[in-house]
């Protein structure tokens, strides 16, 4: 199969993205999307028939959608849930997406669903576990899947093979490609002491399609993927190596608590491309001020538009 | 003994992120129901102790669910009160953990949760408001999304049809919820919804309640009881419009004729705004969209 040997899995390099947000829909609608794609997160459009479909369904019509999910839950030791698969590829139907991707990790067990994207013990049990449930997922979609890294705040003692080995081998054995997010690898570096550089230099580049960039958040003891800030200095550095070492691969800015208006996106979005021009912008990671650390923002779940309350 | 296999570690990492009373207390109720304990699961010799990083799991799974619930019901947060609401809200959540792939679900089980928390024989008017209250939020909530009849081709419903007496087959779109509440609550959501902090509490008033989609815009809209009979009718199933007529008559104690001449003027206004969509009865099985209308003809009998 030509596309297991292609660079990107023989995936086009869409450009630059943003995350599709409620927020910014009636900005998008009236002024343009003013990006090459969007990313949308799988389950806010997974049986939604409102404004915000309505809104998906006229870009899809002429642009690239890519679709990134949350509720896979590939690490879970609970059976696949093919219900949501079933929702998954009837979305992906609709939709077209130039490619679907997921992330390693679980969200649950014992049928209750955390809404969190929880790390794994990294071993050969759970190897085998993660491989075999992906084939599956795979066959089903019709489609190769994209596997992203998470954040991670803890590892297990149980782990003994390093993340980036995992993927790598992920990759190789079920043919899935890699959504690389740089701002993980630097929060997940910081919090348990490994070379963040390291880490993506290890990964077969010739398989990522995708990056992530982001901004997190410090909280002395530890870096927080709060997606609520300016993308910082390193993980611009790291994001211009992801690009180096790929060959240029698509770029999608995240950005899901304290969203700034469309505008000052986008800027920070085209800070991606004066990245690649040579620039780096000196930003630095951003200090926790209060209130209780929350990783995968939702605000974007808790927002949605066109609500009106009126009396005839 | 051997090494704990991936359930296992599943099971003891979510019990500590779900046990109520913080942390350490899902660390040891971890370790009790699953023989494991904290340093023999989380990987030590770099940074914060595993406490620490269990904390930062088990803090962000009840923050993440209850601003879930605090954005889906934010009119009953603010009359509650932010520490009742939340008292009621961590209750809930302990005992119906989601089970759902998206966290549209969260909230579809709370004014049931909140019914059942009543002690029996308890009668307080600041229940009863906080029930409605819950209720339509939560029906706002699902009428966003649900399938509405954008994209159809709309009625433009002659009145002098109805007086003649055109069969017409009536159906309410997935869209719409009604209700009939003990408060008028409207002009409450609406001063939340505003930003005011201490809008006043309406005093208890039966009132029939419909929020229906048109355009992709949600409305909330007072109903006479008439009309919240008729359109409750046609919500069991679509059918003739003449059979939601006698429903509604029998349930609110008014002539038929008198509805109907109520009727004629009022079902325009109920096709704009997305409470209803009317197709002749004769084309039902035809494939014709709703909203071409043809007459007039007989009333069925």
């Amino acid at each position: 199969m030509s596309s297991v040997t292609a660079p990107r899995l023989g995936l086009p390099n869409l450009g630059y993205g943003v995350g599709l947000r409620n927020c910014h829909l009636q900005h998008i609608m009236e002024h343009g999307a003013q990006v090459d794609w969007f990313e949308i997160i799988s389950e806010n459009f997974i049986g939604n028939y409102g404004w915000s479909r309505y809104v998906l369904d006229s870009l899809a019509e002429r642009m690239p959608i890519v679709m990134h999910g949350v509720s896979l839950s590939l690490g879970s030791s609970d059976p696949l849930d093919f219900h949501y698969l079933g929702q998954l590829k009837g979305l992906a139907s609709a939709v077209a997406p130039a490619w679907i991707s997921d992330h390693l990790c679980w969200t649950g067990v014992a049928g209750i669903n955390s809404h969190d994207l929880l790390p794994l013990p990294l071993n050969e049990e759970s190897f085998n576990h993660v491989a075999r449930r992906l084939k599956v997922v795979q066959e089903y979609l019709e489609r190769p899947l994209l596997i992203e890294n998470p954040s991670s705040y803890l590892t297990f003692s149980q782990s003994t093979i390093p993340e980036w080995e995992f993927l790598g081998a992920l990759t190789r054995e079920t043919g899935c490609g890699l959504l690389l997010d740089v701002n993980n690898v630097y929060v997940s570096a910081h919090n348990h002491g490994f070379d963040a550089e390291h880490y993506i230099r290890a990964i077969p580049a010739d398989r990522v399609v995708q990056l992530h960039i982001a901004g997190p958040t410090d909280y002395g003891d530890y870096l927080i993927d709060t997606h609520d800030h300016p993308v910082p200095a390193r993980v611009w550095e790291l994001y211009a190596l992801a690009q180096e070492l790929t060959g240029g691969v698509s770029t999608l800015l995240e950005w899901d608590a304290n969203i700034p208006d469309y505008p000052n996106l986008l800027a920070e979005l085209d800070k991606a491309r004066q990245v690649l021009a040579g620039r780096r912008p000196q930003v630095p990671v951003a200090q926790a001020t209060a209130g209780t650390p929350l990783s995968n923002p939702i605000d974007f779940q808790l927002n949605e538009p066109h609500v009106r309350a009126a009396t005839p | 003994m051997s090494a704990p296999q991936l359930p296992e570690l599943q099971r003891w990492v979510l019990t500590v992120m779900t046990t109520p009373g913080g942390v350490d207390a899902g660390i040891a109720r971890a370790q009790a129901l699953h023989g494991l304990s904290a340093a023999q699961v989380v990987a030590t010799g770099y940074g914060p102790p595993p406490r620490l990083r269990l904390d930062i799991y088990a803090q962000g799974y009840l923050l993440r669910l209850l601003e879930c619930l605090r954005a889906d019901f934010p009119t009953l947060r603010n009359t509650m009160g932010e520490g009742l609401f939340d008292l009621f809200a961590r209750a809930y959540l302990l005992h119906h953990p989601s089970r759902s792939t998206t966290l549209f679900d969260l909230g579809a089980g709370f004014v049931p949760f909140l019914r059942s928390t009543r002690p029996a024989g308890y009668s307080e008017p600041g229940f009863d408001l906080a029930l409605d209250l819950a209720a339509l939020e939560r029906a706002r909530t699902e009428s966003i999304r649900a399938r509405g009849v954008e994209g159809e081709s709309a009625a433009q419903l002659d009145p002098l049809l109805l007086l003649g007496g055109a069969p017409l087959r009536v159906a309410v779109p997935e869209s719409v919820r009604l209700l009939h509440l003990s408060y008028p609550l409207i002009p409450l959501l609406e001063a939340v919804a505003r930003g005011e902090t201490q809008p006043p509490i309406p005093p208890a008033r039966p009132t029939w309640i419909i929020i229906a989609r048109s355009h992709y815009r949600v409305s909330m809209h007072e109903l006479e009881p008439w009309q919240w009979a008729l359109l409750n009718h046609a919500q069991q199933g679509a059918g003739p419009l003449y059979s939601g007529v006698l429903a509604a008559a029998e349930a609110v104690g008014e002539g038929v004729d008198l509805l109907l001449s109520r009727l004629a003027l009022w079902l325009p206004l109920a096709v704009a705004l997305g409470y209803l969509t009317v197709a002749p009865l004769a084309s039902e099985g035809s494939g014709e969209r709703p909203g071409h209308l043809h007459g007039p003809a007989a009333w069925p009998a």
